[in-house]
C-alpha cells in the first residue's frame, strides 16, 4: 500500500530512446488501432500464439525491463483471474454439446468454457499490454498532438477537437498526480490507525472512502486554480476565431512507414490464421 | 535512545526506471524528551528517513533500532510503534477528511474504541493543546478554517493517539513568518509541557536553530554533520555548499567575517551578535565616556 | 503604465458575513521599468491586488487600467491585457499545465498564436535565461521545487509581458534558491525594462527594489523607497512588520555609541561599508 507508484505503471512515460519511442506518434496511434482491432477479431489460439510473438517483439524495441512493465500489470492480472474463473464457472455454450468435466448445481466446468475463457482473456491480457506499452513509449503531448492531428478531419463537423485533446491531456496529467496523492493519504492514514486491506467488505470501504474525499476536494481545487493559470497565459478555450499555433511540427519518417506496413501486414496475417488454423 | 539508526540503505521505486537511492549508509540517533531536527536540502532523504524510522519503509540494508529493538524482527510490533509515535506529514491540512473539527481529531481515539467520554477529553486536550478552544472548534467545519487553523487541527489529531513522540516533516513548509513562528512556539511547547520527543526536518537552519537541542545535517542520503545548533552553525561555510539556508543573524556574522576573519559565526541571536561585534569595533567617542564613568 | 485607481475589491459572499472587503480604495502607479516589493500580513489585500492586475478579478468599485486598457472593459483588450501582464503563482503546482520542460514554456506562445520559429526561439531564449538547459527534456513532476518555480517564471515570460508579478514566489522555496531567483528577475528588469512587482513577507528582500508597497487591512499603508519606508518602525510594527535585522542591528549599535552610522541600514554591504568607515 505505501510504495503505489512503484506497482502503477500506467500513464508513464520512460524516454529511453528507443525505437519506439523515436516513431511519429500519429504512426503509433494508427498502429495501435489496427493492432487493437485486429487483436479483438481473432479467437483461434494459432493466431493468439502470433500475437504473443508480436508483443514479445514490441517489447525487444522498447528497451524497457520486462520486469517493470509486467509489475505494472500485476494489480491488473489479479483481477481477471477472479474474472476468469467467474467466466469459467459460468459458461454457457451457444451449442448444446459441451463435454462437461466438473458439475455441481449452477456451476459447470466444461472444456468449452475452458478454451473460450482462455482465448478472451489472452485478448484482454494482450490488448492492456499494447495499451501500457503505447503510453510508456509516448509522451502525453505527442499522444496528444498525434491524436489531434488524425482527428483534424472531424473538425469539419464542428467537433471542438483540440479542445477535447486538451480536456484529455489535463485529465491525463493528474493520473501520476492522483497516485501520488493517494499514496500521501494512505500513509497519513495508516499512521493514525486506519487499517487497509482488513476487516469486512464494507469496513475496507470505509477505509478507502477516507481517501477518495479529500482526493476529490484537492483535485477539485487543483482543477480550478489549472484553469485560471491557463485563463491568465491567454488559453482562450470556446473564443471564436482564436487560433493556437504549436511548436512541435509532426515529423512522418521511413521508419513510420515501415511500422504502419509491418502493422498492417501482421493484422493480415493474424486474420487468415484466425480464418485457416483448426483452433 | 528512542531511535538508532545504523547504517541504512533505501531505494525509492525499486525495480522501476526511475529508482533512486534515498538512503546511503545512513546512521544517527534519537534521544528521548529532546526536540531533533534533520536537515539537509531538497532530495537529501529526510521524508524517506522519517518513514523508515516508523518501519513504513523496509531498509535494504542496515536496521532501525526502537528503544534498542529492531524494528523490523520478530517479536517488535510494528503497529504499535505507529500508535505511540505519531507523524505529521508535509501540509498536513490537506490531509483532513472528515466534515468537522471534532470529528477529524476524534478519529484515532474512536480506532482505538475508547469510552466516548475519554475520547472526548482527548479531543479537548488535544486541540487546547495547538491553541484552539475545544468550544469554539469542535463543531466547525474543516472547510472553513485557515491554512494555519487547519495545519494545527491535523496536529491535534496526531496528539489525540498520546503518542511519546511525534515526527513532523517540513512542519513550517509554506506559511508567513508568523504563521511560522506560532508552529515553532506550539513544537516547544509539546517539547516542555507534555516531555514529547519531537524530531522535524527543514531545508533551512532558521527555523530551528533556536528550537532544536540536537540538528542532524543530511546530504545525499548521509549524515554530513550533527551536534547542537551551536556546533553546526560553526561550519556554516560547508552549509551554503549543501544548499542549507542559514539563519539570518548567521548570515550577517559570516558576511562580516570579510572585515573580521575571527568573528564568530555561530550566533543565534540578535543580542549575541551584537556583543561580539562590540569586541571588533574600535570604541566610540561617545561611548568612551559611558565607560569611564560608571 | 498601470493605474490602479480608488479600488474596492470583496469576495462574493463575503458582505453578507460582515468582512471587511480585501481591498478598500487602493490607488497605485506603477510605471514602465520599475521595481516593486509588495509587503503585507496575510490578508493585508497583496494577493487580491496582483489578481486585479492580471485582470484575473475585476475591481467592483474603481477601475484598473493597463497601459490605456481597462480591465473590467471586455472583449479583445482582455486578453490583451493578460498578455502584457504576467502573473507567476505561489505554488508552481498550480500554475505548470503541459508534462514537459520545453511544452510549458512554449504554451503560453502557442495561445498567441504565435508563428513556429518563434516559439523556438523564446523556449532557446527562456532555456538560457533562467538556467533551465540542463532539464529541458525532463518532465515537469521530477523537476525541484525550485526548478519548477524557474520554469513557472520562464512560462510567463516567454509571452513578453510588460508587467511582471510574483506573488509570493519565495514562500515555498528554500531561501537560497528563492534569492537566486529574485536575482534573476531584477536582473531581467533591467535588461528589458519590465516592471517587475514582487509579493513577499520577506522583510530582509526589500533592500534591492527600487520601491517597497507596505498593505495593512486592505489599504496602501507606507509607499516609498526601502530606506524611506524603513524609517516608520512604529508603522510597520502596528501591520505585524518587524524591520529587517540587519537594520535593526545598525540601530543598536548607533544606540551604543556609534552614532555615525546611518539610520537605516539595507543590506550587508550598506553596512560592512559603514563599519569601515569607523575602522
Amino acid at each position: 500500500m505505501i510504495e503505489i507508484s512503484r506497482h502503477i505503471s500506467f500513464g508513464q512515460y520512460v524516454d529511453n530512446g528507443s525505437r519506439l519511442t523515436r516513431l511519429d506518434p500519429r504512426a503509433k496511434i494508427l498502429c495501435f488501432a489496427l493492432a487493437v482491432a485486429a487483436f479483438t477479431y481473432i479467437s483461434q489460439f494459432a493466431a493468439l500464439a502470433l500475437c504473443l510473438f508480436f508483443c514479445l517483439f514490441l517489447q525487444w524495441l522498447s528497451r524497457l525491463p520486462l520486469r517493470y512493465v509486467l509489475q505494472g500489470m500485476r494489480m491488473f492480472i489479479s483481477f481477471l483471474v477472479i474474472l476468469y474463473a467467474f467466466q469459467v464457472l459460468f459458461y454457457t455454450s451457444s451449442t448444446q454439446a459441451t463435454s462437461v468435466i466438473w458439475h455441481w448445481g449452477v456451476l459447470t466446468i466444461s472444456w468449452e468454457g475452458l478454451i473460450h475463457s482462455t482465448q478472451v482473456d489472452l485478448r484482454v491480457i494482450f490488448l492492456y499490454y499494447l495499451t501500457s506499452l503505447l503510453m510508456l513509449t509516448t509522451s502525453l503531448v505527442d499522444l496528444a498532438d498525434g491524436a489531434e492531428a488524425l482527428l483534424r478531419p472531424l473538425r469539419r463537423l464542428g467537433l471542438p477537437v483540440h479542445e477535447l485533446v486538451m480536456v484529455f491531456v489535463i485529465a491525463l496529467k493528474f493520473v501520476p498526480l492522483l497516485i501520488t496523492e493517494v499514496e500521501r493519504l494512505s500513509i497519513a492514514q495508516a499512521t493514525r490507525g486506519v487499517r487497509f486491506g482488513r476487516g469486512n467488505p464494507w469496513q475496507r470501504i470505509r477505509a478507502l472512502s477516507g481517501i477518495i474525499v479529500p482526493l476529490f476536494m484537492s483535485g477539485l481545487q487543483r482543477v480550478e486554480m489549472l484553469s485560471t493559470a491557463m485563463e491568465a497565459r491567454c488559453y482562450r478555450a470556446g473564443y471564436r476565431g482564436w487560433r493556437r499555433s504549436k511548436l512541435h511540427a509532426l515529423q512522418w519518417t521511413g521508419a513510420d512507414s515501415l511500422a504502419l506496413a509491418c502493422c498492417l501486414l501482421l493484422c493480415g496475417l493474424l486474420v487468415a490464421l484466425n480464418f485457416v488454423s483448426p483452433f | 535512545m528512542l531511535f538508532e539508526v545504523k547504517d541504512v540503505y533505501y531505494t525509492r521505486m525499486r525495480g522501476t526506471p526511475f529508482a533512486v537511492e534515498a538512503l546511503k549508509g545512513c546512521s544517527l540517533t534519537i534521544p528521548e524528551g529532546k526536540i531533533t531536527a534533520i536537515v539537509g536540502p531538497t532530495q537529501a532523504g529526510k521524508s524517506t528517513l522519517l518513514l523508515t524510522l516508523l518501519g513504513l519503509f523496509q531498509p535494504s540494508r542496515g536496521s532501525v533500532l526502537f528503544r534498542g529493538q529492531d524494528i523490523h524482527q520478530a517479536p517488535f510490533d510494528l503497529e504499535a510503534l505507529r500508535l505511540r509515535v505519531g507523524i505529521v506529514f508535509q501540509s498536513p491540512e490537506a490531509q483532513l477528511f472528515e466534515e468537522t473539527v471534532g470529528k477529524d481529531v476524534s478519529f484515532g481515539p474512536r480506532r482505538k474504541k475508547l469510552a466516548p467520554a475519554q475520547s472526548r477529553h482527548l479531543v479537548q486536550e488535544s486541540l487546547e493543546a495547538v491553541g484552539l478552544p475545544y468550544e469554539e472548534f469542535r463543531t466547525r467545519y474543516i472547510a472553513s478554517l485557515s491554512g494555519g487553523q487547519k495545519r494545527r487541527v491535523a496536529i491535534a489529531g496526531v496528539l489525540a493517539l498520546e503518542p511519546e513522540a511525534i515526527l513532523f516533516d517540513e512542519p513550517t513548509a509554506g506559511l508567513d513568518p508568523q504563521g511560522r513562528q506560532e508552529l515553532l512556539a506550539l513544537l516547544q511547547r509539546l517539547k516542555t509541557e507534555r516531555r514529547l520527543t519531537i524530531v522535524l526536518t527543514s531545508s533551512s537552519l532558521a527555523d530551528v536553530a533556536m528550537l532544536a537541542d540536537q540538528v542532524i545535517v543530511l546530504h545525499e542520503g548521509r549524515v554530513v554533520l550533527s551536534g547542537s545548533p551551536r556546533t553546526v552553525l560553526a561550519h556554516a561555510e560547508e552549509l551554503l555548499a549543501l544548499d542549507i539556508t542559514l539563519p539570518e543573524i548567521t548570515q550577517i556574522a559570516l558576511g562580516l567575517r570579510s572585515l573580521w576573519p575571527a568573528l564568530r559565526c555561530d550566533v543565534l541571536t540578535l543580542d549575541e551578535l551584537e556583543e561580539e561585534l562590540v569586541r571588533f569595533l574600535p570604541h566610540a567617542a561617545s561611548q568612551e565616556t559611558q565607560l569611564s564613568s560608571p | 503604465m498601470i493605474e490602479v485607481n480608488n479600488v474596492t475589491f470583496r469576495y462574493s459572499g463575503e458582505a453578507e458575513e460582515g468582512i471587511a472587503p480585501a481591498l478598500e480604495e487602493v490607488t497605485l502607479r506603477i510605471d514602465e521599468g520599475e521595481t516593486i516589493a509588495l509587503i503585507g500580513h496575510n490578508g493585508s489585500g497583496k494577493s487580491t491586488l496582483a489578481r486585479l492586475l492580471a485582470a484575473i478579478v475585476l475591481p467592483q468599485r474603481g477601475s484598473v487600467i493597463v497601459d490605456g486598457l481597462r480591465t473590467d472593459a471586455g472583449g479583445e483588450s482582455l486578453w490583451q491585457i493578460r498578455q502584457s501582464v504576467g502573473l507567476v503563482f505561489q505554488n508552481p503546482d498550480d500554475q505548470l499545465v503541459t508534462n514537459t520542460v520545453i511544452d510549458e514554456i512554449a504554451f503560453g506562445p502557442e495561445n498567441l498564436g504565435l508563428p513556429r520559429f518563434e516559439i523556438e526561439e523564446r523556449v532557446e531564449e527562456m532555456l538560457d535565461l533562467l538556467d533551465l538547459r540542463p532539464y529541458a527534456r525532463h518532465a515537469v513532476s521530477d523537476l525541484s521545487q525550485g526548478q519548477k518555480q524557474r520554469l513557472a517564471v520562464a512560462g510567463v515570460l516567454a509571452m513578453r509581458p510588460r508587467y511582471l508579478i510574483l506573488d509570493e514566489p519565495t514562500t515555498m522555496i528554500p531561501g537560497h534558491t528563492a534569492e537566486q531567483l529574485l536575482e534573476t528577475v531584477r536582473r531581467l528588469a533591467r535588461e528589458r525594462g519590465i516592471s517587475v512587482l514582487h509579493i513577499t513577507h520577506h522583510m530582509y528582500e526589500l533592500a534591492d527594489f527600487d520601491r517597497v508597497i507596505v498593505m495593512n487591512r486592505g489599504r496602501v499603508l507606507l509607499d516609498g523607497t526601502p530606506a524611506s519606508v524603513l524609517r516608520h518602525r512604529e508603522e510597520l510594527e502596528r501591520a505585524g512588520l518587524g524591520l529587517p535585522l540587519i537594520t535593526q542591528l545598525g540601530q543598536r549599535l548607533r544606540a551604543r555609541g556609534w552614532s555615525q552610522l546611518p539610520e537605516v541600514i539595507l543590506t550587508l554591504d550598506d553596512l560592512k561599508a559603514a563599519l569601515c568607515s569607523l575602522k
